[in-house]
């Protein structure tokens, strides 16, 4: 019946996108295309400035909280910034960042940073090359522990031939990438810069990881061009279209499961539907202001260091576990270390990017990236489904979505902040992934 | 999702809520127990303090010294081409608006404009309830009309302050001698300098059996009440709990009634406008249902986070100046009119001046209470506080009262569809101009539609005094 009412949609095409300041130059202009070195380097004059207004915070009292169901609970931004103040080492989470090897190269008119870890090869040997797409509220440090899993495999559980070359981007607006200049930017736009980064790097074929975000532009990247994509893994598979045919697997699930596909920890993953579709309300305030008025809630999280650890941090506590939301500190000492959380809030703050880093949701509503989340993605596809991610996708749903689905994995353990939370499991199942499919390629 | 799918999904939702909604407000149409709380810390103490004592608003200079070195401090995001007030609050705009704030805006003129009015406050229930008590010039045996104005989000007691003096000094404004009132303007708890509740549960209905503690306190048995915003909702429960005591409920927000028999009027009138008593210019104004839901859900991300983790967002509010000033006047930008968001101050300069604005964002920040404000919005959706919300919404209203539809207000309740719950309507204006904050913007229409009502319901006051 869905399938009388379904228009098919128009494909998605390549636009001629241009995202930096005022007029975009004519074609007979020299692009850039250099790849240049950069270093994460943040002033002293901006270290003390963050120190005063940490020592300056104005705080609100609470009112008999116990745990974050509230939002993230004051009590426990009391000891989160009483650690920043005094304990917390910026310098040094600088230092580890540029452990990794940076760049940037300016695409469509806007500087694009990303990550590329080499491994270190034996003769003769290959590796392969691997683009990781981070989400919000996360960033390229959410890799910091898997990308070492990914380009070193021997010393992390894996072997010789489970080594990946790893490419980090930040989406633009987000973190070190330059943020686009005009309205527009969306999913669509994301996926293409992503795809023109890989090809100025010299990859022609290449796996795509991504979850949050990151999978909405990785599979846009398979439907733009799926002659580039040899594989996409993600641990947040959407089903995209909550259309008719969702709607009655859904309520058909619920009474008879077998018959709608789902195994019995599908079942438990999924309902009581009615239980999470209220969850789902409960959460998802952030997602209706930043989809309509970003530039407004942006002010506060730009000005206020606490304002901004508070909207990212509470993101990191709910979507790890949904029981976080009764423990006082939201259960965010019991997943990350404190350093962890800080450092990922921080590359918010330095690059003043909250603001931009929003706006994506408001342009996923208005361009075609709804529509483009309807269409299939044919390449081949593996999907790590972690218990405690936001939303669980049975394996059977996943086919409608991605029809050439050659791997499925139930997690044992781990939310929606995977790579950070569970970075082995993860790297293990992008590891199996990968061999499934060249030993299909054969 | 597609436009058809989303549309198929909301209008499912909305059946199945519509379906909810009624089902827990089908209770018979009696008025609800509210229960008796103490709001203060701890236990309701043997002897309270009911002492109405004045107050002076006098905020300290280390509190101006503070504010004056975050604004000098401000981090601004970076620019974005192509958008004013399209994607929330226009940045060049508030750039403008910070300059002033920092180098112009001058808090003490402010304070003693603000302190040129008579404020007091009085504990009830625990907590210290402000409000400003204006009495006017009376000649001997001249009497004036009590009246009770109650703002609400993101609003305050200074949304009337060009009102008051309309009210209170009719013949200076275009008034006669008979249009005189008393005004009561109170802070609802935990805005501005009404103390905030120590134990959850304080929303509209409370504050409501608040307000009319307040009245009584203050000697008065038979008064008059306006309200719009939360202010109606407050009201209106003042009216239902002790219609006695409520000569007249003036509202210029009235969003009808929420039982299946509106939302049946509403589908129905979508097709056949008629039958449901709709003229074509109401019809123009509430329909197409789709682009009115569309706007409502684009206006509405502040509710939803506010009544979900109010603390989330409430950090970054009261510890960065812009960031409550965007927070708060981005609502004076798209609800006095929702076209401004294309103009690049938002229109805020249209209705408003800048000390109006700011002095609006200081009350909340010179008192702390913008967390306590929005926490509003989470008491009000707890499950304990439905049924007393639903019948707020639903039980009908015999006291005389009067609606004031503004045409830029964010819904119109057409004249018809008023009078399933107004039972004793003896007003309905269409007001020419005026968004959601008409005292503030539209003072002298909004006063007197009030005068107008106030004469209608003394004329039903005395007829029905001499049938009895």
């Amino acid at each position: 019946l869905s399938g009388v009412f379904k228009k098919t949609p128009e494909p998605v095409t390549i636009q001629d996108n241009y995202w930096g300041r005022g007029a975009k130059p004519s074609s007979k202009s020299k692009e850039q295309t250099s790849i240049n070195s950069f270093t994460v380097k943040v002033s002293d004059a901006d270290l003390i400035d963050l120190k005063n207004r940490l020592k300056n915070v104005r705080l609100f009292e609470a009112l008999e909280d116990v745990g974050f169901q509230n939002g993230f609970n004051v009590d426990y931004m009391k000891e989160l910034v009483a650690y920043w103040k005094d304990k917390y080492d910026w310098r040094k989470e600088e230092a580890h960042l540029n452990n990794f090897p940076h760049y940037k190269t300016k695409i469509e008119g806007i500087d694009v940073h990303f990550i590329h870890a080499k491994p270190k090869l034996k003769p003769g040997q290959t590796a392969k090359p691997l683009l990781i797409a981070h989400g919000w509220p996360g960033s390229v440090f959410e890799f910091y522990k898997i990308i070492p899993m990914l380009v070193d495999p021997t010393n992390h559980g894996g072997s010789e031939e489970d080594v990946f070359e790893v490419i980090a981007p930040s989406i633009p607006g987000f973190g070190f990438s330059e943020m686009p200049h005009k309205k527009g930017f969306d999913g669509l736009a994301a996926a293409q810069i992503y795809l023109k980064l890989m090809e100025r790097l010299g990859f022609e074929k290449y796996y795509v990881q991504g979850g949050d975000f990151g999978s909405i532009v990785t599979r846009t990247m398979a439907i733009l061009k799926p002659s580039a994509i040899r594989g996409l893994h993600t641990n947040m598979p959407g089903v995209e279209e909550f259309d008719a045919k969702h709607m009655f697997y859904t309520m058909l699930g619920s009474v008879a499961p077998s018959l709608a596909g789902l195994t019995e920890e599908d079942y438990n993953r999924v309902y009581p539907f009615s239980g999470k579709i209220l969850d789902q309300l409960q959460e998802s305030g952030y997602m209706h202001i930043q989809s309509t008025k970003p530039d407004t809630v942006g002010f506060g999280l730009t000005d206020s260091p606490v304002g901004l650890a508070a909207y990212i941090l509470e993101k990191f506590s709910t979507a790890t576990n949904k029981d976080n939301r009764e423990l006082a500190d939201g259960g965010l000492d019991k997943y990350f270390t404190k350093d962890e959380l800080l450092t990922n809030v921080m590359i918010y703050w330095w690059s003043r990017s909250i603001t931009s880093s929003m706006r994506i949701y408001k342009e996923l509503w208005l361009g075609r990236q709804m529509e483009a989340m309807s269409m299939q993605v044919t390449v081949p596809a593996g999907v790590a489904a972690f218990p405690n991610e936001v939303t669980h996708v049975p394996e059977s749903w996943c086919y409608w979505g991605y029809p050439n689905l050659v791997h499925y994995t139930m997690m044992p353990s781990g939310g929606h902040f995977a790579a950070l939370e569970e970075p082995a499991l993860l790297a293990q199942d992008i590891r199996t992934f990968v061999r499934k499919v060249e030993a299909l390629e054969k | 999702m597609s436009y058809k799918t989303s549309f198929g999904f909301a209008s499912v939702a909305a059946i199945v809520i519509g379906l909810l909604v009624n089902h827990i407000a089908h209770q018979p149409l009696e008025v609800p127990e509210i229960e008796e709380i103490y709001w203060g810390k701890g236990d309701r103490p043997l002897h309270e303090d009911k002492t109405v004592r004045k107050f002076v608003i006098n905020v300290s200079d280390d509190v101006l010294a503070d504010l004056q070195h975050r604004l000098e401090r401000t981090r601004f995001p970076d620019n974005f081409h192509g958008v004013h007030f399209e994607y929330g609050f226009g940045l060049d705009y508030m750039k403008e608006l910070v300059s002033y704030w920092r180098d112009g805006y001058n808090w003490k003129q402010q304070q003693a404009l603000l302190n040129s009015f008579d404020h007091y406050k009085t504990t009830i229930d625990g907590l210290e309830i402000h409000f400003v008590h204006v009495k006017p010039r009376l000649k001997p045996g001249q009497k004036a009309k009590p009246i009770l104005l109650a703002h609400g989000w993101p609003g305050s007691f200074f949304e009337f302050y060009k009102v008051i003096p309309f009210l209170t000094d009719p013949l200076k404004h275009n008034g006669t001698e008979d249009d005189v009132f008393e005004a009561i303007v109170p802070s609802i708890p935990g805005f501005g300098f009404s103390q905030p509740a120590s134990k959850p549960g304080l929303e509209d209905s409370a504050t409501a059996v608040l307000y009319l503690k307040l009245m009584e306190r203050l000697g008065f048995d038979s008064y008059y009440v306006q309200g719009g915003d939360h202010g109606s909702v407050i009201v209106s429960v003042m009216a239902m709990l002790n219609p006695r005591v409520v000569r007249g409920i003036h509202l210029n927000l009235f969003t009808g009634n929420t039982e299946t028999a509106f939302l049946t009027k509403l589908l129905v009138g979508s097709v056949f406008p008629s039958l449901v008593g709709l003229s074509t210019e109401d019809y123009n104004k509430v329909y197409p249902l789709w682009d009115r839901f569309l706007w409502i859900l684009s206006e509405t991300g502040y509710l939803h986070m506010q009544a979900t983790r109010p603390h989330t967002i409430g950090h970054g509010l009261v510890d960065s100046p812009v960031g409550m000033a965007a927070h708060i006047l981005e609502k004076y930008s798209t609800w006095t009119n929702p076209t401004f968001a294309h103009l690049p101050d938002g229109g805020l300069g249209k209705h408003f001046t800048k000390d109006e604005l700011l002095t609006t964002v200081m009350i909340y920040w010179v008192s702390g209470t913008v967390v306590s404000s929005i926490r509003l919005y989470r008491e009000t959706i707890s499950a304990r506080k439905f049924p007393i919300i639903s019948a707020a919404h639903s039980i009908p209203i015999e006291v005389p009262s009067a609606v004031a539809d503004f045409p830029h207000e964010m819904f119109h309740t057409p004249k018809p569809w008023c009078r399933d719950r107004l039972r004793n309507m003896l007003q309905y204006t269409t007001m020419p101009r005026g968004g959601h904050f008409a005292a503030l913007e539209v003072p002298d229409l909004f006063a007197q539609d009030i005068r107008d009502f106030a004469r209608k319901a003394e004329t039903f006051h005395s007829k029905a005094k001499e049938q009895t």
